[in-house]
């Protein structure tokens, strides 16, 4: 059976990208349109991995990540912060409240992969 | 269009119109004042408060028609002071003439990036399955074929199919731009509407506050292209690299 990804962000057209490039290299990816949205998905579903973005609408990515670490299910699911944001400040914010990796967008769907299949639990 | 001349003006000033009939204001009030004379030597109460009623409607009749500093340019020589409302009123004039159709230009760009993108990303997402079922056949073909020539045709088969793959990756890398460029318009598109919606006060702005205006644009950026940009710097795309904490 496949791994699941959860992929938060609010731009279709980039959830379609990362869901292409996750389901080529053979996972299933569900999708969540902010963070608010993505705690909804969650909801005791089985994810092996979440891939957030952090600027978005109700919810930021960051808010996410922490609301995530409180969460007993899923207080060790890796999550990938990937963003257009490049601040050194944020990457810290992110470091500190979990997060895993932070890739910069716009990114090589390999480089993508690659983080998946290194951190997928 | 053909401008009236002040003294056109100065007579609509002077005068109401009631259907067919313009009469002279200062007519019309002085009949009004001695209608009401004659109420209250009459006693009549009622028709006195209809009399005041029409004086106030005529008062406003005569507030509404235009002035000659609404319309005509201030006058060479003209005080500032005297001229500043005007231009205040021209300010939030031009603002709401011009600022709306920026608007929508913008917001009218993002939409069609956008849908541009899903387009190409729908198309991708077909070419991408095609490229799967090319490497699905080609791999039944070689575990079939024996004879060198077919080897040849399959190996070269083989190399089509990665460099479809190859391509595939850098469009999926490419389309993102369009994302990328929507979220800087919508940044600007934003800003513009903020603008439009302060221009009106910004008569006696300062040096400070653009800065602060700018500081606060700055702050809504993601991206270190825009934070070069809005300092007129070069940027020059980076390759995008991954980090673990």
């Amino acid at each position: 059976m496949s791994k699941t990804i959860l992929v938060v962000d609010d731009s279709g057209s980039f959830r379609t990208v990362v869901k292409l490039a996750l389901q080529k290299a053979g996972y299933s990816v569900v999708e969540a349109v902010d963070g608010q949205d993505a705690i909804g998905k969650l909801d005791g579903a089985k994810i092996n991995l979440i891939v957030c973005d952090v600027n978005m609408p109700n919810m930021d990515g960051l808010t996410f990540l922490k609301h995530v670490k409180t969460l007993a299910a899923y207080k060790f699911t890796p999550v990938i912060m990937l963003t257009t944001e490049s601040q050194e400040a944020k990457k810290a914010e992110g470091r500190a409240a979990g997060a895993k990796a932070w890739i910069t967008k716009p990114f090589q769907p390999s480089q993508l992969v690659d983080a998946v299949n290194r951190l997928c639990v | 269009m053909s401008r009236r001349s002040g003294g056109d003006l100065g007579r609509s000033q002077r005068t109401i119109r009631l259907g067919p009939l313009e009469l002279r204001s200062e007519l019309v009030l002085l009949l009004l004042c001695a209608f009401a004379i004659a109420l209250i030597w009459q006693h009549q109460w009622l028709g006195l408060v209809a009399c005041a009623l029409s004086a106030l409607v005529i008062g406003q009749l005569l507030q509404k028609q235009p002035t000659s500093s609404d319309i005509a340019s201030p006058e060479p020589g003209a005080s500032p002071d005297a001229a500043a409302p005007a231009s205040q009123d021209g300010i939030s004039l031009m603002a709401g003439a011009v600022v709306p159709v920026w608007s929508r230009q913008l917001a009218a760009i993002q939409a069609s990036v956008q849908s541009g993108t899903v387009e190409l990303l729908g198309s991708f997402s077909s070419v991408m399955g095609l490229q799967d079922q090319l490497s699905t056949q080609i791999q039944l073909l070689s575990a079939q074929s024996h004879n060198p020539e077919s080897l040849q045709q399959l190996s070269l088969l083989t190399q089509i199919g990665a460099e479809m793959q190859t391509q595939c990756e850098n469009a999926l890398h490419g389309l993102q731009f369009g994302d990328r460029m929507s979220q800087m318009v919508e940044v600007l598109h934003q800003d513009t509407e903020r603008f439009a919606r302060h221009l009106p006060q910004m008569a006696q702005a300062k040096a400070a506050d653009a800065q602060a205006w700018l500081a606060a644009l700055e702050a809504t950026y993601t991206t270190d292209e825009q934070r070069l940009y809005h300092h007129g710097q070069a940027f020059t795309p980076q390759q995008s690299k991954v980090e673990y904490f």
